[in-house]
């Protein structure tokens, strides 16, 4: 009995120990955090916060390093996070602690959202003082960050979306050009399935879908427009494709999204993204594949993937913010990106992208013409309804029409 | 007889190993997972194509602190299972074995407390913990878990079946209910306390929500939260993600094997000589 | 503390000891470590969401949300989406928390024996409650889908060979089996350390008596382990209600709750409508509603379990 006595007794000083030592290690990192002791030497410091990959991280942290050269006030921190998810769930918080990031880098997927709730500061009445040459992006990029006319974001990539063929399968169904439209994917995937794969991965999920319906000619016009005679005939063809049976989700094959499906040589066709190369190069190196543009249905058209830097309503030296912003569109960091697989914004580089990633060529005219997504305001919202109700239909056997599903989701989002 | 026995020990068995198998499948996919390429993922092939590469580049990259993540995981556990060993019993046998007032009003928080997810009061946590200053260390990862409502409960529930006579039997020699309790009590409750100290391991442990909001600074990670931040952008990289698991499981594995030795039976009824 | 080094058995107690050691004082003084704690990083923080389930409060603009009154509440209560994933939170319940406190028992009674490699069972046993969710939900994907032996083994039981997680009709099943093989090991392991209490000598007076294994387990071990069941069921039943990153995982690159909705939950709902669509007043609002179901579920759950006091 004495003994355990004395095991608490143990039990409690050890505790006490590594309270005392955890509160020590924290004074330390708060003195190394503190702001106002960098104001004193004269250098402002600036947060960048984001979500990728290691590679990305040390690009970023190059051009930190950097800095300088250029803006010998700035002083430029970067703050990564886990994931996109992570960064939404922290930065609520993070505003209201006053340790948010001063800039973020977003994508145009779900931009909109947070322009519209008022997350991200104008930059129109700070590009003049800060220096910052606009001209220098390719046009139809910088607009895709314009906003009730307001300039939004710095672009830093843009690449539009693409279809993807596999080679093999291809050749092996005896096909001769490839497909231009969407009736000529339809019947090539006809004769593309047989009891090994399908002829086409049409993954029901807002990005794909809406490369259907710009290449009729529609759009969601920013919630306005989603039931358009446009986006009904664009979403006929996808449920065709289904009834028919060559096409699958990949949810119904069991994997996660269209890329996996692709390199398990489960579908021959797919839309697509530039993450495909990246991704195939592990996932699956023997295969042969081509990109090509979105096919058309009625007109050319398919969305630009963008991201850009946005500076937030709380920056406290906002002008700084956007120099540091604009400073990482240099040549430099652009050009490891452009080797990284992503197209710069800078409209000098584009060429080079196609250079470093020649297999992509086929789809350089479509930079001409495509646009940003378009989603209504309550981006998120949106998204999961469209995929609920076509998934209703698809896979849940509501047999609703398109025009059902879109003039349901239409009512919602007036 | 004998041979009664030996059917029914065969068949205990069988059964013990099917029910095993069934439960250590999707560890064992996870583990062979964790040492094939890519694309080799979703199939099965043979042991000439696996690969350490994916333990590798966690061990390789400096991008990636590995040691660092372990260490930072084994001191906030740490400090969190230490104060759930001395704070949650406390209060488990006030509830349990004491009778005052306000009494039922504590047990009431307690339960109630469970019931609401902590991502509701995420964000005002997270406040709580900047204005402190204790973003990105270990008091801001520890301080608020010293406490858990779930082994409160869990502990008043077994110090409901310790006999009264115990701690009468204490007092007759002159200890106070302070001393009968770290004295008698806690000593009795072994295995309720073993039993907590797995969960708050393996519950902290794998803990993703929190350290990876409180912290930012890759120095600061956890091996979780590290873990999970090597990733690629744009797809996941599913073999390189079940190393990660596999890396995280362990130590829980190796920790429960351990303590779970320590349970003994029969206690309560020849406890009370000893 | 002083007062227990002294062995001496001293008959003379002093009024301070008294009051000292009363039920009260200590009471109160171990319960106060928790409370504090609790009031700093738990009320305060809970206090300020509940604040909000009265606003219109956009996260990106707290500082300048609106007082509303009820009107989350009641948006909540005219939203037939959230009686679905009360519905479905329910279901989930119902299925999984039988299952996995009677499984939990009977694991813990198979590892519980004098057998060889124990230790090793009891690991293995425990190991799925461990393993990350995202690893077990992989695996379950894999083999619940169409064609596979599960699926036609479960076939012969009447149920569709379909893959289950796609298919809106078997989705949440599918939830309820991930859930009920995760939480199964912390059955185990809650009830093992609760057989070691059951004091030996009832079971040998038992079987002096000439009772048999069902009915020692039956008379002895079920009565003796009632206030841990109390606990497993009502612990079970309000993790049932937050499951969430199974649900997650499923929906990994669709929308929450995936497919079409079939797996929606009380969490998920709040989930999407708090943090996902930013609207933290509202998904504050549900979270309350849904602490008031799990409330009364609890107390009926005490009522007809925890008779002991």
């Amino acid at each position: 009995m004495k003994k355990l006595g004395k095991l608490t007794g143990m039990l409690v000083l050890s505790f006490i120990l590594i309270v005392s030592l955890a509160a020590c290690g924290n004074s330390n990192s708060a003195s190394s955090g503190d702001q106002t002791s960098t104001k004193s030497d004269k250098k402002t410091t600036i947060t960048f916060g984001f979500w990728g990959t290691a590679q990305d991280l040390k690009v970023y942290q190059e051009a930190a390093a950097s800095i300088s050269q250029k803006y010998p006030n700035i002083e430029l921190k970067i703050k990564q996070y886990p994931s996109s998810d992570q960064f939404w769930n922290t930065l609520p918080g993070e505003i209201a602690a006053g340790v948010a990031p001063d800039f973020i880098k977003i994508t145009n997927e779900g931009a909109y959202e947070y322009i519209k709730k008022g997350l991200f500061t104008p930059l129109d009445d700070l590009i003049k003082p800060a220096g910052v040459d606009m001209s220098i992006y390719t046009p139809s990029v910088t607009d895709v960050w314009k906003v009730d006319g307001k300039q939004y974001g710095i672009p830093n990539s843009s690449t539009p979306a693409m279809f993807f063929i596999n080679e093999d399968m291809w050749k092996k169904a005896g096909l001769g050009a490839y497909p231009t439209t969407w009736d000529e994917v339809e019947a090539a995937a006809k004769k593309l399935t047989n009891k090994d794969h399908y002829g086409i991965a049409i993954n029901i999920d807002a990005y794909h879908i809406t490369n259907y319906v710009k290449s009729y000619g529609g759009g969601w016009g920013n919630g306005k427009t989603i039931n358009s005679d446009q986006n009904v005939q664009a979403l006929q063809k996808i449920f065709d494709m289904y009834k028919e049976g060559v096409a699958v989700t990949p949810k119904s094959l069991g994997y996660g999204w269209d890329g996996e499906v692709f390199s398990n040589k489960k579908a021959a066709m797919t839309t697509g993204g530039y993450w495909y190369k990246g991704f195939l190069k592990d996932a699956a190196p023997d295969l042969k594949y081509v990109a090509l543009p979105v096919p058309k249905g009625t007109t050319n058209g398919s969305t630009m993937i963008s991201d850009a830097y946005v500076v937030l309503k709380d920056a406290k030296d906002k002008q700084a913010a956007l120099q540091a912003a604009a400073y990482l569109t240099n040549e430099k960091t652009q050009t490891d990106f452009i080797k990284l697989g992503n197209n710069s914004a800078v409209a000098s580089l584009t060429s080079k992208f196609f250079e470093e990633n020649p297999e992509f060529k086929a789809v350089e005219p479509a930079l001409q013409y495509s646009t940003d997504f378009g989603y209504p305001e309550e981006t998120k919202k949106f998204k999961d309804e469209l995929v609920n109700e076509i998934e209703a239909s698809v896979l849940g056997g509501s047999n609703k029409s398109p025009k059902e599903v879109l003039d349901g989701i239409q009512q919602q989002f007036k | 007889m004998k041979a009664k026995k030996g059917i029914f020990l065969f068949g205990n068995y069988t059964l013990i190993i099917i029910v095993g198998l069934l439960f250590a499948l999707p560890f064992l996919y996870t583990l062979y997972t964790s040492f094939v390429t890519m694309q080799d993922v979703n199939k099965i092939v043979g042991i000439s194509h696996w690969t350490f590469s994916n333990y590798k580049t966690f061990f390789t990259n400096d991008a990636y602190n590995v040691p660092k993540w372990l260490l930072n995981t084994v001191i906030m556990t740490g400090i969190v299972i230490v104060g759930n060993l001395i704070i949650n019993p406390m209060a488990a046998f006030a509830l349990a074995k004491l009778d005052f007032a306000g009494k039922k009003l504590i047990y009431w928080i307690v339960v109630a407390t469970m019931m609401v997810p902590y991502h509701m009061i995420l964000i005002p946590v997270y406040v709580n913990v900047a204005h402190l200053g204790w973003l990105n260390s270990f008091a801001g990862l520890t301080v608020p878990f010293l406490y858990q409502c779930l082994y409160i409960f869990m502990l008043r529930q077994f110090f409901i079946s310790v006999p009264n006579e115990f701690i009468e039997a204490a007092r007759l020699d002159g200890l106070t209910k302070v001393g009968a309790f770290w004295r008698i009590v806690y000593p009795l409750a072994k295995s309720p306390l073993i039993t907590m100290s797995i969960l708050a391991f393996s519950g902290t442990w794998n803990s993703y929500l929190i350290p990876s909001t409180l912290t930012s600074d890759p120095a600061k990670y956890v091996l979780v939260v590290g873990l999970n931040s090597v990733k690629d952008m744009f797809f996941e990289n599913t073999p390189l993600i079940m190393a990660g698991v596999v890396l995280t499981t362990i130590p829980i594995l190796v920790f429960f094997f351990i303590f779970q030795k320590q349970y003994i039976e029969g206690v309560s009824s020849s406890g009370v000589k000893g | 503390m002083a007062a227990y080094e002294n062995k001496v058995n001293r008959k003379k107690q002093s009024w301070i000891r008294t009051i000292v050691d009363s039920d009260f004082a200590v009471g109160w003084l171990f319960a106060l470590p928790f409370l504090v704690l609790w009031v700093w990083w738990f009320l305060y923080p809970f206090l300020q969401s509940f604040i909000r389930s009265f606003q219109d409060a956009n996260f990106a603009s707290l500082d300048q949300a609106k007082f509303i009154g009820f009107q989350n509440y009641v948006n909540i209560l005219k939203d037939h989406e959230f009686y679905r994933a009360v519905l479905h939170s329910l279901e989930i319940v119902v299925i999984a928390v039988p299952v996995q406190t009677i499984l939990g028992l009977l694991m813990a009674i198979l590892v519980n024996q004098k057998i060889k490699g124990k230790g090793i069972f009891r690991t293995v046993f425990f190991i799925p409650y461990i393993t990350s969710q995202i690893a077990v939900t992989t695996v379950f994907m894999m083999l619940f889908k169409q064609g596979t032996f599960v699926t036609k083994f479960f076939g012969l039981f009447g149920f569709g060979n379909v893959t289950w997680y796609a298919d809106t009709h078997y989705a949440l099943l599918f939830v309820a089996i991930l859930f009920i093989f995760q939480q199964c090991g912390f059955s185990m392991i809650v009830y093992l350390s609760a057989l070691q209490e059951v004091p030996k000598d009832l079971y040998e007076a038992g079987q002096m008596d000439g009772a048999s294994k069902w009915e020692q387990f039956r008379y002895i071990t079920v009565p003796y382990v009632k206030p841990i069941t109390f606990f497993v069921v009502s612990v079970s039943t309000i993790l049932g209600f937050q499951i969430y990153d199974q649900i997650a995982a499923i929906s990994r690159y669709g929308a929450l709750g995936s497919p079409a909705g079939a797996t929606n939950t009380v969490v998920t709902y709040f989930y999407q409508n708090g943090i996902r669509y930013m609207n933290i007043g509202y998904g504050s609002a549900a979270v309350v509603l849904f602490f008031f179901i799990i409330m009364i579920i609890t107390f009926l759950q005490k009522k007809l379990l925890d008779d002991k006091e």
